[in-house]
């Protein structure tokens, strides 16, 4: 695992931490603009700079909450360079061998995990199929607590339940979600 | 799922989430590290955890993203029509200076189709909300947007659920008047007349009654009064025969 080097007061990597929507709007409105003029430059397209840069800044977001962003630069440069850099890993496939020059393959971001990469993706995508099948219910319940960070209290008031079945709903649906990702994980 | 015997004890979920979202106290923190670090069976359920706890955030955030990206393209818009109001200019002196040529009538008199379709329609009000209603959070979200009069949004998220095979009539219905909504007639006839092909459509004379504004708004009087007369709903028998040519 990599060194903790994140400062604990820096507001935006708390903001990232809780997935603060209006902190993490203005990050991505600052930065997608810019990556967008790069990859305009750069042979590219519009619908192709919002999917690398959405991959982009879920990497970005991950290793914030995993403490491998180590703040000595702003969220929004260290997301620029995670970008760009997957644009050019994007430019180097196949389709795109011909057309890079030398100076488009410099990495200065590493992102974390990319040793393992191809295991660590295959574990993610599996985990997001198997959330995927879980009932609307369950994902509903989940994204409200453990994304939008609502409190039991809100939770059960926005499904119009009681908190304490809420509590327990929460509970059955991460056993499910488990089991799911189990079934996927053995049978493919 | 009730009789598979539970992975996690209700503790232990607790536990793991209070850590992952940073709610626990300094102590507490460190002194759950170290058990995960000497309790390699702890530790390996925690791992579990924690990796479908993270799909749930990255679901939840990609969520998020789509709604950012549209923030992105409005300011897009924003700057681009700066960057056209010269182009916008142009085109007002050239109306100025047609106008002062004798067109005046042209512009001042508006169409009386365009004119009839502003004073009939309303977009329709949508389906009731209800929280918790979650078998179709995707559908109810979308729907929560068109009732704020938030239409590209609407349109979005009901394209998306078209595109993944949902095809019944509601859906159709208000994909149709979304796109009426937003301007967008042409759009919103390909839908309306979508449900019509249907066995057994439901919201038929809402359905005909839109269709003719949509025509109306295109100014194409005869389609209009083809489909207002086969709406049984009063105000399209209203509106058929105020209809010119």
């Amino acid at each position: 695992m990599g060194k903790t080097l994140q400062k604990i007061d820096d507001p935006q990597v708390t903001a990232f931490k809780n997935n603060d929507r209006q902190a993490m709007q203005k990050v991505y409105e600052h930065t997608y603009s810019k990556f967008r003029n790069h990859v305009f430059k750069n042979s590219g397209n519009e619908a192709e700079a919002k999917d690398i840069f959405q991959d982009a800044f879920v990497a970005c977001w991950r290793n914030i909450k995993d403490d491998k962003f180590d703040g000595t630069g702003s969220i929004e440069a260290y997301l620029y360079t995670i970008a760009r850099n997957k644009w050019t890993d994007h430019l180097r496939s196949p389709r795109f061998r011909k057309t890079v020059g030398p100076e488009g393959l410099s990495k200065v971001v590493q992102e974390e995990g990319d040793d393992l990469g191809a295991d660590l993706d295959t574990k993610r995508q599996t985990m997001l199929r198997a959330l995927n099948q879980l009932g609307d219910a369950c994902q509903q319940l989940l994204g409200l607590f453990y994304y939008e960070r609502k409190t039991m209290k809100q939770v059960a008031k926005d499904l119009g339940i009681a908190a304490a079945s809420a509590r327990n709903k929460k509970y059955r649906c991460m056993e499910r979600l488990r089991s799911l990702a189990e079934d996927l994980t053995k049978n493919g | 799922m009730d009789r598979e015997e539970a992975y996690w004890t209700k503790e232990e979920q607790g536990l793991f989430e209070r850590y992952l979202m940073e709610q626990m106290e300094p102590g507490e923190k460190t002194g759950f590290e170290s058990s995960i670090a000497s309790d390699p069976t702890l530790n390996a359920k925690f791992l579990e955890f924690k990796a479908l706890f993270r799909a749930i955030e990255e679901a939840g955030l990609r969520h998020a993203m789509e709604e950012f990206h549209k923030g992105v393209q409005e300011k897009g818009k924003e700057r681009r029509l700066v960057n056209t109001s010269r182009a916008v200019f142009r085109i007002a002196a050239t109306i100025a200076l047609l106008m002062a040529l004798g067109g005046v009538w042209y512009f001042y008199a508006p169409n009386a189709n365009e004119r009839l379709f502003e004073a009939y329609y309303v977009p329709d009000p949508g389906l009731p909300t209800v929280m918790g209603n979650s078998d179709n959070y995707d559908f109810y979200r979308a729907m929560v947007a068109y009732k704020k009069g938030d239409y590209p949004f609407a349109i979005e998220a009901w394209e998306k659920l078209r595109s993944k095979g949902v095809a019944n009539d509601t859906l159709y219905y208000f994909l149709g008047s979304a796109h009426l909504a937003n301007d967008q007639p042409d759009k919103g006839i390909e839908y309306f007349e979508g449900i019509l092909e249907k066995e057994n459509p439901a919201f038929t004379d809402e359905t005909f009654f839109y269709l003719g504004l949509a025509y109306l708004k295109k100014d194409e009087a005869q389609q209009a009064r083809k489909y207002l007369k086969e709406s049984d709903l009063e105000k399209a028998k209203v509106l058929v025969e105020k209809i010119k040519d």
